[in-house]
């Protein structure tokens, strides 16, 4: 017995002096934000933009107990256990990003069944009805026609451009080249997207079929765009290594750490995607306005004011397109016109 | 029957009962039945694939395909469903197809005579690499609640699937130390080739506790799918760590031999509560592994503090005669404690 009691007693102390955290606050909204997983920067890029608006609430005068918490590395059954142990202290809003959008249904269902108000944002839930809204960081079609747009102010709207993707079926990229297209035909009628190559994720494949591309259509090529984080910074490289930096437009989808180099010395001008900070910001005025019930589920023509942000709108249906056809999201609140990196913006992020 | 427990059980009884002690303190949601008893549908699944897992490291084996196994079942179940067999006679099938999986990994261990970890690091790819290519990766939604309670339903306020976790726990306990199979299974991990010698045939029990394994992952597999809804290839991944470190934090040594079922339903449970109790405690889940890790750690230095002092204590008194008892040669003809089994105080 003795050896247990010394056991039990070190743990007690070890656990006490690693926990005098934060106490609970009473009567405080509790509102619970659990990412794919804790440890990238994205992440906490997004609770970086949550702490700032539960900061903001809290200025007004609303008590909340905000908690971000997730796996350590981006695992479904282990983010599935915890939202679950987190159900059970009863919190009023619950923000999840789903690592996986089927599994995590049934648990999400029982959140929002127990009087939880369940919000996705980031990695929506395969079935809308397991939550409230889904904060939508960019659509398909909003995205894809950033890029072109990207494409048209800079290299002119008659531009010939190219697109080097990840995997041939891939989802999401073939659905942004699904929008690209349709910005095309919409609006700019002379613009021609002339080839499609595949990098299959890999550097080194990337970087190669951009060569390809380059040496092809040497001269007759104004712009490529690479809706993939992996293939941006290699086409970047390759139009370097080829003499034609400043030359032809490259853009794309990736990330500020990934392109900050290229933006800097104005081979990529512009890098496409959302603002993570904007997007946790959103979620927690989102969750507070649905716990409050400024936002109803299921009613259309509604807004939400959120900060800095101004007024979103939250929609019951939205139309988005896809690489299997078009796509009917249901309650989603949509953060807006996706986001421009630039050489005088890319150094205030770190994701 | 009066109950005897061994040193390492009493440290992890202990152990159960400060950390619970301590997670109640920590967090008021804790030590309610209601939080208690959900945690346990996490502990089942875990628990279910670990009772074969005790058994197979008792016998100084291994086994790493247990959880791309349950994907592979899971997913056989699904399709089979998908393509009009009703979900019962599918979960059935499902469960088939992860049986003679087990079977393959069994047989290739003991008739081909490639080591566990070799054999079951290979099926750990294949089996998780079948799921996969079957599944086309994308999930299978939609089962019937009859199948869906199996994860999600209870019998008066206990979750089935622990139900069917202490019937397993009960059985497995049973067979371990009332049969002679059971028994022979602590002589394979602690010396194989006497057994041999004394005639028994030892590949066979083997096969059947990797066929055993295989089963009962399956069984884990349907329930799993059950839990999610979701029948999908990437089901329990990274389990096969967390039963491993279940086991062996429940006493059983890896170098075979030794191990009780108790001690294994112990550590799942310490496992499971801490990662419940600390989620609450508002833990970091980065802290919680690390805090799990380092009780895994310590807790497997009590037993070796303890298993060096007993060697002193047995080496001491004059050694007896030997004596030879069909082919066996026994230090102790009055021990009838299974080989590897350690001493218990009167």
């Amino acid at each position: 017995m003795r050896y247990i009691r010394g056991f039990a007693l070190a743990l007690t102390l070890a656990l006490l002096v690693g926990l005098a955290g934060p106490g609970q606050a009473q009567k405080a909204l509790k509102i619970f934000m659990v990412p794919k997983f804790t440890g990238a920067a994205y992440f906490a890029a997004t609770e970086k933009g949550a702490k700032e608006a539960v900061a903001e609430l809290k200025g007004r005068g609303v008590a909340i107990d905000f908690l971000y918490t997730g796996p350590s590395v981006a695992n479904t059954d282990e983010e599935i256990r915890m939202i679950d142990d987190l159900v059970a202290q009863k919190p009023d809003a619950i923000i999840i990003s789903a690592n996986d959008a089927e599994a995590l249904v049934p648990v999400a269902k029982k959140a929002k069944a127990a009087g939880i108000k369940v919000i996705t944002y980031d990695a929506d839930v395969a079935d809308p009805t397991a939550r409230q809204w889904f904060v939508n960081q960019g659509t398909f079609t909003l995205v894809g026609g950033a890029l072109v747009d990207v494409v048209a102010e800079q290299a002119g709207n008659s531009a010939r451009f190219a697109v080097v993707s990840a995997d041939p079926g891939a989802f999401n990229q073939n659905s942004w080249i699904a929008a690209m297209k349709a910005r095309v035909s919409a609006k700019y009628p002379k613009m021609q997207l002339v080839d499609i190559r595949y990098g299959l994720d890999k550097p080194a494949e990337s970087f190669s079929v951009a060569q390809d591309l380059i040496n092809k259509y040497r001269g007759q090529l104004d712009a490529i765009i690479a809706p993939t984080s992996v293939a941006l910074p290699k086409v970047a490289e390759a139009a370097e290594q080829a003499g034609l930096a400043g030359k032809i437009v490259v853009t794309g989808l990736s990330t500020p750490n990934d392109m900050r180099e290229f933006v800097k010395k104005g081979t990529v001008k512009t890098v496409v995607l959302w603002n993570p900070v904007d997007l946790g910001y959103l979620a927690v005025y989102v969750a507070h306005a649905t716990i409050t019930g400024a936002l109803k589920e299921g009613m259309a023509k509604q807004s939400v004011r959120a900060g800095r942000l101004g007024t979103r709108e939250a929609t019951a249906q939205l139309n988005d397109i896809t690489a299997k056809g078009p796509l009917t999201l249901r309650n989603v609140i949509l953060l807006g016109a996706p986001f421009r990196f630039t050489k005088e913006n890319i150094d205030k992020f770190n994701f | 029957m009066r109950i005897r427990l061994l040193w390492r059980e009493r440290v992890l009884i202990g152990l159960l009962v400060g950390s619970g002690v301590l997670l109640a303190l920590l967090s008021d949601v804790f030590f309610t039945p209601a939080n208690l008893l959900r945690a346990t549908r996490y502990a089942a699944e875990i628990g279910l694939v670990a009772l074969p897992m005790t058994m197979i490291i008792i016998s100084r084996g291994i086994d790493l395909s247990v959880a791309s196994n349950m994907a592979l079942s899971a997913m056989t179940m699904g399709l089979l469903w998908q393509r009009g067999v009703p979900v019962w006679p599918a979960a059935a099938l499902g469960i088939a197809a992860g049986t003679l999986a087990g079977w393959l990994n069994g047989w290739v261990i003991a008739r081909v005579r490639v080591p566990a970890i070799v054999v079951t690091l290979a099926t750990l790819a294949v089996y998780r690499g079948v799921a996969t290519g079957l599944s086309g990766g994308t999930g299978i939604l939609g089962f019937p609640d009859s199948f869906l309670a199996l994860g999600a339903g209870t019998v008066a306020g206990v979750p089935i699937q622990t139900i069917i976790w202490i019937a397993g726990i009960a059985a497995g306990a049973v067979f371990l130390t009332r049969t002679a199979v059971g028994r022979y299974i602590y002589g394979i991990g602690h010396n194989e080739t006497a057994l041999r010698f004394s005639g028994i045939d030892v590949d066979r029990i083997v096969l059947g506790l990797y066929t055993a394994s295989g089963f009962v992952s399956a069984l884990a597999g349907m329930i799993y799918a059950a839990r999610v809804g979701t029948a999908k290839s990437n089901a329990a991944a990274g389990y096969e760590l967390t039963v491993i470190t279940a086991v062996v934090l429940g006493g059983t040594s890896l170098t075979g031999g030794e191990g009780t079922i108790l001690g294994t339903m112990l550590g799942v449970l310490i496992i499971t509560i801490l990662q419940n109790g600390l989620t609450l405690a508002r833990v970091p889940a980065a802290v919680q592994d690390v805090l799990i890790g380092t009780v895994l750690v310590g807790a497997v230095l009590t037993y070796r503090e303890r298993a060096g002092r007993k060697e002193v204590f047995v080496i001491a008194p004059p050694q007896p005669e030997l004596h030879h008892v069909g082919g066996r040669v026994l230090t102790d003809p009055g021990n009838d404690l299974a080989v590897g089994e350690e001493r218990r105080n009167p």
